[in-house]
């Protein structure tokens, strides 16, 4: 038993340090790699404030911010995914559940297409970031009628919360689908072609004016948020024995609902709505650590990693071109439920 | 005792009456659904951006000529109206098998990867072939919707009896849709003809299709449909449970395998004319279940005529609600569809209320099952197939 359990604890920290490596060998990857070449002998040199300028401008003001909203967006996307995924019982519970991401982009759509036709200036001189405040605005929308319907829906009793949050947010969602395919559809070829880009999901081209706001933010949310895992834990073992336990459910989920839509939002704000990273951080975590219930801090640190990984194929893979990391996240992500269902046959 | 007795009589009297009227009632549904799809037909003929009198439209359809009427309903409405019946009928039959198949309300035809399979032949005919109209695409997305369903069938095959066969399937279909919908991204990123194909076509739109799509598609459909009725027996059998239908003799594999061939022939035909159209297969089958009871002999039949109501009537919703403009029929669709399943939702959650579902169904609701979204039941996958869910 003592055994086993030190066992468990090896194996966990084996993890975390190889997660923290992988970080650290992915980030030096980014920084090095690329069009223009940095020789791998001035980089220390770069980074401690010396060296070319032009080495320091790729490095510090094209490749860093990449890097950096890379780690950001997949550690708060990890942790909100562990949160859908604990809060809805569902190992297949992500933002999306509430409608959040498409929500986002209807928001996101419809500032790039309906209102920059409205104010008749020219589509692409938009910047990102009043896309971002749209996509934002969509999705808490979105994400509020969901919540409001599903509150009303249980005071009629009936399943549990989680239950039917899924359930609304499925039926809101497909609603709003639509609505963005016909949005697509009446836009001029290249607006559509844009928007689509974004509705992938892409770090391409992101400057430190758009990155270090939302970067800032996440970086305060994500430990504040991780606050709330002892709640949530209790929260896992039933509504009736976490409000025995002194632990309002109703109040608490509520907390953690807003706590995880407002880190998707403000991930979808750096990288527009990049799939299945919510959904598999989390799994891959609780696996690997071996945690009881779903791992909350290590979704975080794995999402990043995985993120940072995907980013660099995303923006290597058929170079010059830059691909949206959103669609390697989906092959990576369809591709991981392929294994799953072929190793449980 | 007296006024016990008169009340018994009357009792017997009322539930006679009662009876009779149930009797005739399927009848009478069916009687009226039919003449309400005559007149959408009519109306679909009449209806547009040039507007028809009745009269003009019949004069245009029984005296083919070349006027403009004529031309007008032969050449634009007729097969407009033809594809959306054959699209509505076999969407909403599928749905109607499907949810038979996996006991569960709320499965869609499209679950089995059958869109984005489609989607992603109708991007490559686009990107790589050069073939850009609707007739020539169709055989196209054919064989994409029945590529993917293939894998989807092999990738959801288990060999273990204990697990849930049609619920690997629909998580299988998930994953090739997430596949399957990066690869179609990566084309549509390089190619804007394809791109600018592919936006128009993942609406969903029965306009301008051609007749010999339309009869590409029908053999398909119509292979599917008879798969269907035949299956109407077997199926009422399997929703006493797999155990009580394997106990009467039913040899299970071959009921599901042909169910689902059946109901991929029907979507995968659809798709391929029309486009992924959403909600048809999900909204029917409960609007019927209400009007005609939870009998598959009556639910399905009464399928091929509602699910043509349904199409005809958001195909001239689109046409009417934004003139000069039109708006295809898988926004109205969904436009429909998505607040028929929030009520819905909000109606299961408060179920001791709702008499209208057959034993099993009810018996699938206080275990929980009933109540559970497509997500959930994969939920109850999941739990099997990833090992800590179980140790938590």
């Amino acid at each position: 038993m003592q055994e086993e359990r030190e066992l468990v604890q090896i194996r966990r920290e084996t993890w975390t340090v190889l997660c923290l490596l992988t970080l650290v060998i992915m980030a030096l990857f980014t920084l090095l790699a690329g069009t223009y070449q940095v020789e791998s002998g001035n980089i220390w040199s770069v980074l401690t404030g010396s060296g070319s300028a032009l080495d320091q401008h790729i490095i510090f003001n094209q490749r860093l911010p990449r890097l950096v909203a890379a780690g950001a967006v997949g550690a708060s996307l990890g942790l909100a995914g562990a949160i859908f995924q604990s809060v809805s019982r569902n190992p297949l519970g992500s933002p999306d559940v509430i409608g959040f991401t498409t929500g986002s982009a209807s928001g996101a759509l419809f500032i790039m297409l309906v209102a920059s036709s409205m104010t008749s200036s020219d589509s692409t001189g938009l910047p990102g970031i009043s896309i971002g405040l749209g996509a934002v605005l969509g999705g808490f929308l979105t994400a509020a009628i969901v919540l409001l319907l599903t509150s009303h829906a249980s005071k009629n009793g009936g399943t549990s919360l989680g239950n039917q949050m899924i359930l609304i947010g499925i039926a809101v969602g497909a609603m709003l689908g639509s609505l963005n395919d016909y949005l697509l559809t009446r836009a001029d070829l290249d607006a559509a072609e844009s928007a689509k880009t974004w509705l992938y999901g892409s770090l391409n081209a992101l400057t430190w004016d758009v990155v270090a706001g939302p970067v800032l933010l996440i970086l305060f949310f994500v430990p504040a948020t991780l606050l709330l895992t002892r709640r949530l834990r209790i929260l896992e073992l039933g509504d009736d024995l976490a409000s025995s336990l002194g632990i309002p459910p109703k109040a608490t989920l509520n907390m953690l609902v807003g706590a995880a839509v407002l880190l998707t939002a403000l991930a979808i704000m750096l990288g527009g709505p990049i799939s299945f990273v919510a959904l598999i951080a989390p799994q891959l975590a609780t696996r690997a650590w071996k945690t009881p219930g779903i791992a909350l801090c290590q979704s975080s640190l794995l999402g990043a990693t995985l993120l940072e990984i995907a980013d660099y194929i995303a923006a290597h893979a058929l170079s010059p071109f830059q691909i949206p990391v959103g669609l390697v996240m989906g092959a990576v992500g369809g591709l991981y439920l392929l294994i799953m269902l072929i190793r449980t046959r | 005792m007296a006024v016990v007795g008169i009340s018994r009589v009357r009792a017997r009297q009322f539930s006679l009456r009662h009876s009779i009227f149930a009797h005739r009632r399927i009848p009478l549904i069916a009687f009226l659904s039919l003449l309400l799809l005559v007149c959408l037909i009519i109306l679909s003929l009449g209806i547009g951006s040039r507007a028809l009198t009745p009269t003009e439209t019949f004069q245009g359809l029984f005296s083919p000529s070349t006027t403009t009427e004529s031309i007008i309903v032969w050449k634009l409405r007729l097969p407009r109206t033809l594809a959306a019946i054959v699209v509505g009928a076999s969407l909403a039959s599928a749905g109607v098998l499907m949810q038979a198949l996996t006991r569960n309300p709320l499965a869609e035809p499209g679950l089995l990867g059958v869109n984005s399979g489609a989607a992603i032949a109708v991007v490559s005919a686009v990107a790589f072939f050069g073939i850009t109209s609707t007739g020539g695409q169709v055989w196209f997305a054919l064989a994409g919707a029945a590529l993917a369903a293939c894998l989807s069938f092999l990738l959801g095959s288990t060999r273990s009896r204990s697990q849930d066969s049609v619920t690997r399937l629909i998580l299988a279909g998930v994953a090739l849709n997430a596949c399957f919908g990066s690869i179609t991204g990566i084309i549509t990123m390089f190619n804007s003809v394809a791109f600018d194909s592919h936006r128009f076509w993942v609406v969903g739109s029965v306009a301008e299709r051609t007749y010999g799509s339309i009869a590409a598609v029908t053999p398909v459909i119509l292979v599917g449909l008879v798969a269907g009725l035949l299956l109407i027996k077997p199926l009422s059998v399997l929703a006493l449970g797999d155990d009580c239908a394997a106990s009467l003799g039913l040899p299970l594999p071959i009921i599901r395998v042909t169910a689902l061939t059946a109901v991929t022939l029907l979507c995968g035909g659809a798709t391929a004319l029309a486009g992924p159209i959403s909600f048809v297969g999900l909204a029917v089958p409960h609007a019927l279940r209400i009007l005609v009871g939870n009998k598959l002999s009556r639910l399905l039949p009464m399928s091929l005529i509602a699910g043509p109501i349904l199409m005809l009537g958001a195909d001239i919703l689109g046409r009417v609600v934004a003139i000069p403009n039109e708006i295809e029929v898988g926004i109205v669709t969904a436009f429909i569809g998505a607040p028929i399943l929030l009520w819905l939702v909000m109606r299961i959650n408060s179920t001791p209320k709702t008499p209208r579902f057959s034993k099993t169904m009810r018996a699938d609701c206080s275990s929980k099952n009933y109540c559970t979204a497509p997500s959930e039941s994969l939920n109850h996958a999941k739990r099997k197939h990833l090992p800590h869910a179980g140790r938590a």
